[in-house]
């Protein structure tokens, strides 16, 4: 189980995994980072789970439902425009005007989250104009020109670097989301799960992590 | 009769081709008269009255009323239905359902720009010419069958159009509502001098009223003549089976006519002696589900054979050994709700039964 | 004594599968109303957040199923009507947001009717307006789905009309547009009013072309199947709140809208 953000990344991790480890068959189920931890609390079956929140994490190791979680990877806010939009949007001061049209991600989800801690600090009051509930339907809107800008990982600017610019942020109230990866409990019998964890921090991996966008402990 | 020298109400000449239709028609109606047209079900009986309405258009030649040509497709001639000055009662009525009776009745004035309290008013007075004044209030779902009709009859005079067209008009009629049309027919359509075409299976419906006959059998219309020879000079089998005289042979003596041993029938001539020939008019027998008492009149215990339900009328036909043509009015029937091999009882008035000599 | 047998008395297969239908319906109804906390109902519902959303819901379905009879009532009519090829042709059109997935529908909207959208550029260009992220844009979406109930419903209305009427009227005089609004229209009443009813409802229901096309901003878009999914990331107890809510809404709008009400003249 993968937070949706991880979706491309882990997917190529995955194959990656099962070339190396023919006898291995990884499912992948992606979600919100919410829905996931609905879905176990649930009783949803797993052996690995990672997610996009740390809280999230706390909460299944309360309820003991994982043990040891690690932090693999680390995403940074990025805020992006459309290529084609004419005038191109270059500065952060371009938000305050009221007549832009800009998304972001709901509050509830680990990306909108950090938006609003950034704009918060920031003291930035763009013209939200939609809070999606994922980032993918953000980036859609983006790459339609149908937002002006967007507030999403960099590595979802990352994957279309030819149809989005993006705009510097400034770095003193960039926050981190943190991806913790944990094994379920009582999942020791498979075999996989300990050699998964392990395999995130071969080289291979951290560099495929890195040309994502991602920053790695 | 028709009045010489004036226009007629309706002049028709024309073929229709529609689908697996095909009729030629020859109509004429006078002012004043009333014409019945007959024909086997399915003929297209209804499908011409719907091309003098407008409803459908001709294939080719005219229709014409009061003088001036509605339809003709050769000189690009075409008058659509609210433009014609004519009248149509359905045979299912088509009251509006969602106005009440006044409304409905006054609807063709408001359709040419009379206000609704002008409208009303002329209804409530033709309401009051036809008998049917306290109705005027009604909800169309709460009328009987007789009160809907006499309804949409109100509905298609009220602007006294030159033409009226009846299709079936005695259906859902019991007799009494059926006398009271065929007096409205007589008496009124004669003094407006509207003219009126009607299409009945109803034998002594056309006996009573009609002027003039004509026949739409094959895809052809013909001109037949008198209605009271329907029953005495039935020249093509339809005719025949459309008056459906009951015609056998027996001995009378004294009164008693004996046709075979279970068939015996008194009769009213007491002159006539010997062998004769018998006559019965379908629609002078009656049929009941009890043996009525009373009056000596003539009981049959009868099997029934078949039934056909012609429109207006049903008409019966029982088993030997008493064999019969018994034309009811539908109502009637649905109310016997007579099926093939029940027994019931047929009477017969001794006045209606006609003798004739037989020559040997 | 017995009473005889109705003559409506259904085989026991057909009545088992009805039954088995309605209980495949009240199930997860039942599972809603299990699992809400009703202490703390009213309170979960009274915020804001609900406000807004239930003024939006309310709002744009009604705009959406009126416009629905506005724009669907004339397009039933005309279908019942016309005999061509082209009835084929708009049957398809009229189905299709029935059959496509809405968020497909809103991502077509917003191809269209969008900003950068092959329609909704021009408008943007010329007047500035942009439809997606108001409420404008809501009602959009509403419409998309909900049209095709009334031109369904009113197309087999008029179908099932007795074509006498028509020849019955004109033949008292009535042209053709009496004819419309005095006789063809008051009978379709009932259709009319059940389209709209269906429309209403389908409107109040959509998600995905909302969420698509006008967006998810609280007090602006966010309707209540909105807030819902929003909740259900987070607060799971607001969600089977705001869940409840919609599901009294439904049979308030059933329980009023008895079938009496418009097959009475």
């Amino acid at each position: 189980m993968a937070a949706s953000s991880l979706t491309n990344v882990f997917s190529d991790i995955a194959e990656m995994f099962e070339i190396a480890n023919p006898a291995a068959d990884i499912k992948l189920v992606f979600a919100g980072s919410g829905s996931l931890r609905e879905q176990v609390l649930d009783g949803a079956h797993f052996d690995i789970i990672a997610t996009a929140n740390q809280d999230v994490m706390d909460t299944l190791v309360e309820a003991a439902e994982v043990t040891d979680p690690k932090v693999f990877a680390r995403n940074v806010l990025a805020l992006v425009s459309p290529i084609d939009r004419q005038p191109p949007i270059s500065s952060l001061n371009q938000l305050r005007e009221s007549n832009l049209l800009v998304g972001v991600c709901i509050e509830t989800v680990p990306c909108g989250a950090l938006t609003f801690d950034y704009l918060t600090s920031a003291k930035l009051r763009p013209n939200i104009v939609t809070k999606e509930q994922n980032v993918r339907s953000l980036l859609t809107k983006v790459l339609e020109n149908e937002l002006d800008a967007a507030f999403v990982y960099v590595t979802d600017a990352r994957l279309h670097p030819d149809k989005v610019i993006s705009i510097p942020l400034s770095p003193n109230y960039l926050k981190t989301a943190n991806y913790p990866i944990a094994r379920a409990t009582g999942s020791g019998t498979n075999e996989f799960s300990l050699k998964f964890l392990e395999f995130l921090s071969t080289d291979n991996v951290l560099s495929l992590l890195i040309s994502y966008g991602f920053l790695v402990p | 009769m028709i009045a010489l020298g004036n226009d007629y109400a309706l002049e028709a000449h024309f073929d229709l081709h529609r689908g697996t239709l095909a009729i030629r028609a020859n109509i004429k109606v006078g002012a004043g008269e009333i014409v019945a047209l007959l024909g086997p079900n399915g003929a297209g009986k209804t499908s011409l009255l719907e091309c003098i309405a407008g409803g459908l258009a001709i294939s080719n030649g005219h229709v014409s009323l009061s003088g001036s040509k509605v339809d003709d497709p050769g000189a690009g001639i075409w008058q659509p239905p609210e433009k014609r000055q004519i009248g149509m009662v359905f045979q299912d009525n088509l009251l509006f359902p969602h106005m009440n009776v006044i409304d409905n009745v006054a609807f063709s004035l408001r359709c040419s720009g009379h206000s609704k309290k002008s409208a009303r008013r002329r209804a409530s007075e033709v309401l009051l010419f036809l008998g049917i004044a306290e109705l005027e209030r009604k909800p169309i779902e709460e009328l009987s069958g007789g009160q809907t009709k006499q309804v949409a009859i109100a509905r298609s005079i009220i602007q006294e159009p030159s033409l009226l067209l009846l299709d079936e008009p005695l259906s859902g009629l019991d007799s009494i509502a059926g006398s009271k049309l065929k007096a409205f027919a007589v008496n009124n359509l004669k003094a407006l001098q509207t003219g009126c075409l009607l299409v009945t299976h109803d034998s002594d419906f056309v006996v009573e009223i009609a002027d003039r006959v004509y026949v739409l059998e094959s895809g052809i219309v013909t001109e037949f003549g008198q209605p009271d020879d329907l029953r005495a000079k039935p020249n093509t089998p339809y005719i025949a089976n459309f008056a459906g005289t009951n015609s056998y042979n027996g001995v009378l003596r004294n009164g008693q006519l004996v046709i075979n041993t279970a068939f015996q029938l008194q009769v009213a001539d007491l002159s006539t002696s010997g062998p004769v020939n018998v006559s019965i008019n379908p629609r002078s027998i009656s049929l009941h589900r009890n043996t009525s008492h009373g009056s000596p009149r003539n009981n049959l215990p009868v099997v029934i054979d078949s039934v056909e339900s012609l429109g207006d009328i049903t008409r019966i036909v029982t088993a030997d050994p008493t064999p019969l043509v018994i034309d009811i009015t539908t109502i009637s029937a649905n109310e016997l709700n007579v099926r093939q091999g029940e027994h019931l009882w047929a009477t017969i008035k001794a006045t209606e039964i006609n003798v004739e000599p037989l020559e040997l | 004594m017995k009473s005889p047998p109705s003559v409506q008395r259904l085989p026991l297969l057909v009545l088992l599968a009805a039954g088995t239908g309605a209980l495949f319906l009240i199930i997860p109804i039942i599972g809603l109303v299990g699992k809400a906390s009703w202490n703390s109902l009213l309170l979960d519902l009274k915020n804001e957040l609900v406000f807004d959303a239930l003024k939006i819901s309310i709002t744009s379905s009604i705009a959406a199923a009126l416009l629905a009879v506005l724009l669907g009532t004339p397009l039933g009519i005309t279908m019942a009507r016309i005999t061509t090829r082209w009835s084929i042709v708009l049957r398809s059109i009229v189905l299709l947001p029935m059959i496509l997935p809405p968020v497909v529908g809103g991502s077509a909207l917003l191809f269209a009717l969008g900003r950068n959208g092959i329609f909704g550029k021009p408008l943007f260009q010329s007047t500035g307006l942009i439809l997606p992220y108001s409420w404008a844009g809501v009602v959009i979406a509403n419409l998309f789905v909900a049209l095709p109930f009334v031109v369904l419903s009113v197309e087999s209305g008029h179908r099932s009309l007795d074509r006498r009427y028509e020849l019955a009227s004109a033949s008292l005089g009535a042209g053709a547009n009496r004819r419309l609004a005095s006789i063809t229209l008051p009978l379709l009443r009932p259709s009319i009013l059940a389209g709209g009813l269906l429309a209403w409802g389908r409107a109040l229901g959509e998600f995905g072309a909302t969420i698509t096309f006008a967006g998810n901003m609280p007090g602006t878009t966010q309707t209540l199947p909105l807030a819902v999914y929003g909740a259900l990331e987070t607060d799971r107890q607001l969600a089977l709140a705001i869940s409840l809510l919609m599901v009294s809404l439904s049979l308030f709008i059933v329980i009023t809208m008895r079938q009496h009400w418009w097959t009475r003249r």
